[in-house]
């Protein structure tokens, strides 16, 4: 489908994910109907997305896990705009700790926006979808509904239930022979949005982003690209994309893995954390934003800078052995490539980890 | 024409009028207005659309489409007493209005000598822009609008042109022109949704902004990527606008005292 002067709808569109997506829509020349539960935020967010060419914007603030003001959402969109091409669920929450100590009204809470938000989205888009014959409906799932997580109970049943939940209803727009709507589901790996820090926190630790971080720009285009030509499935980032299909293969390595990986890296060691409900039922004060202070872009550029030195002296590597390649029996510099590109790999690995503590 | 149920003839005001009727019988009716240089055909596709829920009446004013007028073609207020005339003859009073381009003028200015008669209103593209007032101004709006419009835009608008004739035409648009309708638009006090095509050269987003603002009950509805005719580039999108009018109309009948409604 067309982007330009398509009208897409964002859930959670105050920040992170919701909020890069809503600018990918508008610098792609559509109009954009941003949710949330913040105005000023999304006023912000609505003046970003206008700097495009005088994209058209409409704000209207939302809380998804009230049914009513979800087609209400849709109301206004269609009033404003008149259709809804693309709907994006993607506003959700998380309550991390151990299983017993979580709360089970933030259990509930989770679970409320994270799934019966989606369904609200779904039942309030498909409508207008199905009458349009055409529309896309995208569902924000996560790495965590393929892998899951420990502490992380709520979360990883809500990502799981959000692609069983995108499966289902596609089978019923396929049998029903609805042609142009499509529904997909983006699993985004470790994303460097401010979901972290305003996670409700049981563990009495400091939730951190487990690396490898990738920047929510990264999530939009995948969003957009979605729009363009709908698919099932998508994973945004490298690693997540590896863990998937990893899991389908030995999906008993990959839980272990992760389980020890969150203990690991999403839980600091070091900095403790009150318990505390975060945005569960109150939205975080701030005006909202895009990052969330992960560094996500400029570790994917650190990290493709080791890959291409790494693939660099690889090649120099077996160039020396095989003069057929490259490099050349008489070449005697590039017998050197290969150590000092190892060098490098391991003084930058070592800086990267004094960097971050 | 192809693509309707039927159509009625009704004599009003010493003309013979033309509709085309398409949707259910029995149901309620929305009343569209063409704009120049056009006729019932532009309704087709907005009709069925619409179908499902409400039955299409597409009126053809004096001199358009089927509908003979007077050799001078008429103005602005010819024009909506004919309209007036034809309302009162088939009993349609307080239908919704659905009206494109200079339609609009011409249901804005029945609100101003026959208000019992106006229903809700669908305002498609309102011309003239205040801003630009001479023929000057409108000829390459025209021109680009033209081109922005689906190719089979072409015929309807060709059939539209050939049965009221350059002369009319240009005759209706230099009324058109002297048409003070922003004076008017404060006596249209019915639920009234102004749509735009975000694309739409003929009525820029200020001057429809302005009409919106203007209108007592008035809300803007701008559809991103259509041109100036609605009706035929999105009717889905114009369907479900007159939907919400339709319901929006049963509210206030079903709100008003029965003895008022009887002698309607």
């Amino acid at each position: 489908m067309r982007v330009r002067d398509s009208v897409v709808v964002v859930t959670g569109a105050s920040s992170g994910i919701g909020r890069a997506t809503a600018l990918c829509f508008a610098r792609k020349g559509a109009a954009v109907v941003l949710a949330a539960r913040r105005e000023e935020a999304l006023e912000e967010a609505a003046r970003e997305c206008e700097k495009h060419d005088g994209a058209q914007t409409l704000v209207v603030p939302t809380d998804v896990t009230d049914p009513e003001a979800v087609d209400a959402l849709a109301q206004r969109a269609v009033e404003r705009f008149g259709r809804i091409d693309v709907w994006v669920n993607n506003a959700a929450v998380t309550a991390i700790g151990p299983f017993q100590e979580v709360p089970l009204e933030d259990i509930r809470r989770v679970m409320d926006v994270n799934v019966m938000g989606y369904v609200y989205g779904a039942r309030a888009a498909l409508p207008i979808m199905r009458e349009q014959g055409h529309g896309v409906l995208v569902n924000v799932s996560s790495v965590v509904g393929v892998v899951s997580q420990p502490y992380n109970q709520a979360y990883t049943m809500s990502k799981f239930a959000i692609r069983g939940l995108t499966s289902s209803l596609r089978q019923e727009l396929k049998i029903e022979g609805v042609r142009g709507v499509h529904v997909c589901s983006v699993l985004p790996a470790t994303i460097d949005t401010p979901f972290f820090d305003e996670a409700a926190n049981y563990s009495g630790r400091k939730v951190l982003a487990m690396p490898p971080v990738y920047p929510p720009e990264r999530v939009a285009r995948a969003i957009v690209n979605m729009v363009r030509m709908p698919r099932r499935e998508t994973v945004v980032g490298p690693m997540g994309r590896q863990m998937v299909m990893e899991s389908k293969m030995a999906p008993g390595t990959v839980e272990n893995t992760m389980g020890i990986m969150f203990d690991r890296k999403h839980l600091s060691r070091k900095e403790p954390a009150p318990a505390n409900t975060g945005n569960l039922y109150e939205p975080s004060p701030d005006s909202g934003s895009v990052p969330g202070g992960w560094h996500g872009r400029r570790r994917t550029n650190v990290r493709r800078t080791l890959t291409a030195v790494a693939l660099v002296g690889l090649v120099a590597g077996v160039g020396r052995r095989m003069p057929l390649v490259g490099g050349g029996r008489g070449n005697r510099r590039a017998r050197h490539v290969l150590p000092v590109a190892v060098g490098a790999w391991k003084v930058a690995r070592v800086v990267k980890k004094r960097r971050s503590g | 024409m192809r693509g309707w149920d039927d159509h009625e003839f009704t004599p009003a005001a010493g003309y013979r009028f033309h509709a085309a009727r398409l949707g259910p019988p029995g149901g309620p009716e929305v009343v569209c207005l063409h704009g120049i240089s056009a006729s019932h055909l532009h309704w087709v596709r907005f009709a069925r659309a619409l179908a499902p829920h409400a039955r299409t009446v597409a009126l053809d004013l004096p001199g358009f489409g089927r509908t003979r007028g007077p050799r001078r073609a008429l103005d602005v207020r010819g024009l909506s007493r004919a309209l007036a005339a034809w309302l009162r003859a088939t009993d349609r009073g307080g239908a919704v209005l659905v009206t494109n381009s200079a339609g609009c003028q011409v249901a804005v200015d029945l609100a101003v000598h026959s208000p019992e008669l106006v229903g809700p209103v669908l305002l498609n593209g309102p011309t003239i822009d205040a801003g630009a007032r001479t023929v000057r101004h409108h000829l390459p709006r025209v021109v680009l609008n033209a081109v922005r419009e689906p190719p089979s835009h072409l015929p309807v608008v060709l059939y539209g042109f050939l049965r009221s004739g350059p002369r009319r035409n240009l005759r209706t648009f230099r009324h058109l022109l002297h048409d003070p309708v922003e004076r008017k638009l404060g006596l249209l006090t019915t639920p009234t949704v102004v749509v735009r095509g975000s694309r739409d050269p003929i009525t820029p987003h200020p001057w429809v902004r302005e009409v919106a603002d203007l209108l007592p009950d008035g809300r803007l509805t701008e559809v991103p990527g259509a041109p100036h005719t609605l009706n035929h580039s999105s009717p889905v999108e114009m369907a479900r606008i007159t939907r919400e009018l339709l319901t929006r109309r049963s509210e206030s009948v079903s709100a008003r005292a029965p003895e008022e409604r009887t002698d309607r």
